[in-house]
Formats: structure tokens, sequence, C-alpha cells
């Protein structure tokens, strides 16, 4: 197994969280490039590339919101790094900022199933983002746990 | 509910709180927490150092009242 320092971790995983911050800002600009090209490609499990023209403009604004909600998602995912960083891991604040991107997760769920409706390949990513909300959910509740523990710990004199 | 009469024992004995903090090894910090009741738990040896700083007994520091 590869193993690093935890201080070379920490950063890997900054480095990490900015890079995918990038690709989300080039997302932006290339959506309306790759959105269309994917609505105009029949595949052979649903989309016969006969989408009428309000279904395009769905399948843009949603594609739109999910690059939003992905950016806010890895924006708290930041904060709680650098909280990490600075050593104030087990807070309240990690806490809320776990559940934070736990609920970004089922909004992009939500998101990818409405998207199925027109590529029913969606519903497989929809299906992996209830996934990983709910491995957050629990990571933030032994996080609460541990909140408390640490609390205590430091209240005993 | 325990409360804490440190400040109480403190002042009969005209301990400071750095002091005491010094006599006791613990910080401050430490004390000013256990002082003002914020305190969740106790361990037995702070309770001991403390008693044997002042020179009083358990009860005369916690108190139980209702």
């Amino acid at each position: 197994m590869l193993k690093v320092s935890n201080k070379f971790s920490i950063n890997l995983s900054i480095a990490i969280s900015v890079l995918f911050f990038i690709a989300c800002i080039a997302g932006l600009f290339i959506m309306p490039v790759l959105v269309p090209m994917l609505i105009d490609t029949p595949d052979n499990i649903g989309n016969r590339g006969d989408i009428t023209e309000i279904g395009r403009v769905l399948v843009m604004a949603v594609s739109y919101l999910i690059l939003a909600v992905f950016i806010f998602a890895d924006v708290l995912m930041f904060r709680l790094l650098q909280r990490v960083k600075n050593g104030f891991v087990f807070t309240e604040q990690s806490v809320s900022l776990i559940r934070g991107v736990s609920w970004c997760c089922f909004a992009v769920c939500l998101l990818f199933a409405f998207l199925g409706l027109y590529f029913q390949l969606s519903f497989i990513v929809a299906f992996l983002g209830i996934f990983l909300g709910v491995c957050l959910r629990v990571v933030k509740n032994v996080i609460a746990e541990a909140t408390e523990i640490k609390n205590e710990n430091d209240l005993t004199v | 509910m325990i409360i804490i009469n440190l400040d109480v024992m403190m002042a009969k004995r005209k301990m400071s709180l750095n002091e005491l903090s010094e006599k006791v090894g613990i910080t401050l910090a430490n004390l000013s927490i256990l002082k003002n009741n914020k305190a969740k738990a106790i361990r037995f040896s702070t309770l001991d150092a403390i008693c044997k700083a002042l020179d009083c007994k358990v009860e005369d520091i916690i108190e139980y009242v209702e």
C-alpha cells in the first residue's frame, strides 16, 4: 500500500480539490458544446436523438445545476480541509460541512435521476450519488460522536 | 447538580488562581474551566492535588445541590 505522511496527504487532498474546482469551471465553458453533442447522438438505450426543444433547454439547465452543486460541494470540502489542516477537525462546524456535502450528493442524485428521463445511463450515476450521500452521512454521524467525546475530554480537568 | 466552590476556598486561603495552578500543576485555562463550573469531569489526581494545595477536604470544594 502506498503510504504518505499526514501533512502530505492533506496537501494532496487540497490539491485535488483545487483541481476539481478548476475542472468544474472548465466544465462551465465546455457544457454548451458537450450537451448538444450528447443530445444529438442517438444511443440504443433510450435517446433516439429526437429530444424536443423544451427537453433540450431542460437538459441544459439541469446540467448547469449539477455543475453548480458540484462547485458548492467542492467549496464546502475545501473549507473542511482547511479546518483539518489547522487542527479543528472535531467541531460542530466540521460536522455541518460534511452534512452539507452529503445533501449536495443527494441533490446531484435527484438531478441525475431527472436526466435519466432522457439519458438512461444517468440512473447509474444517480444510484452512485445516493450511495455516496449515505456514506457521507455515516461519516458525519461518526464525526459528530467523536466531537462529543473530544468535547468531554477537553472539559475534563 | 454538582457545583464547584473553588473560589470560596481560594478566598479563605487567600490564594490566587495563578498560584493555585502552579501548585496543582494544571494550566490556568483548565483551572478556570473548573472554577467556572464548565468542567464535565474531574480526575481524582487533580482533586487530590487541589485538596493538598488548599489544605481542605473534598466537600469544601465540591457540593451537591438540588
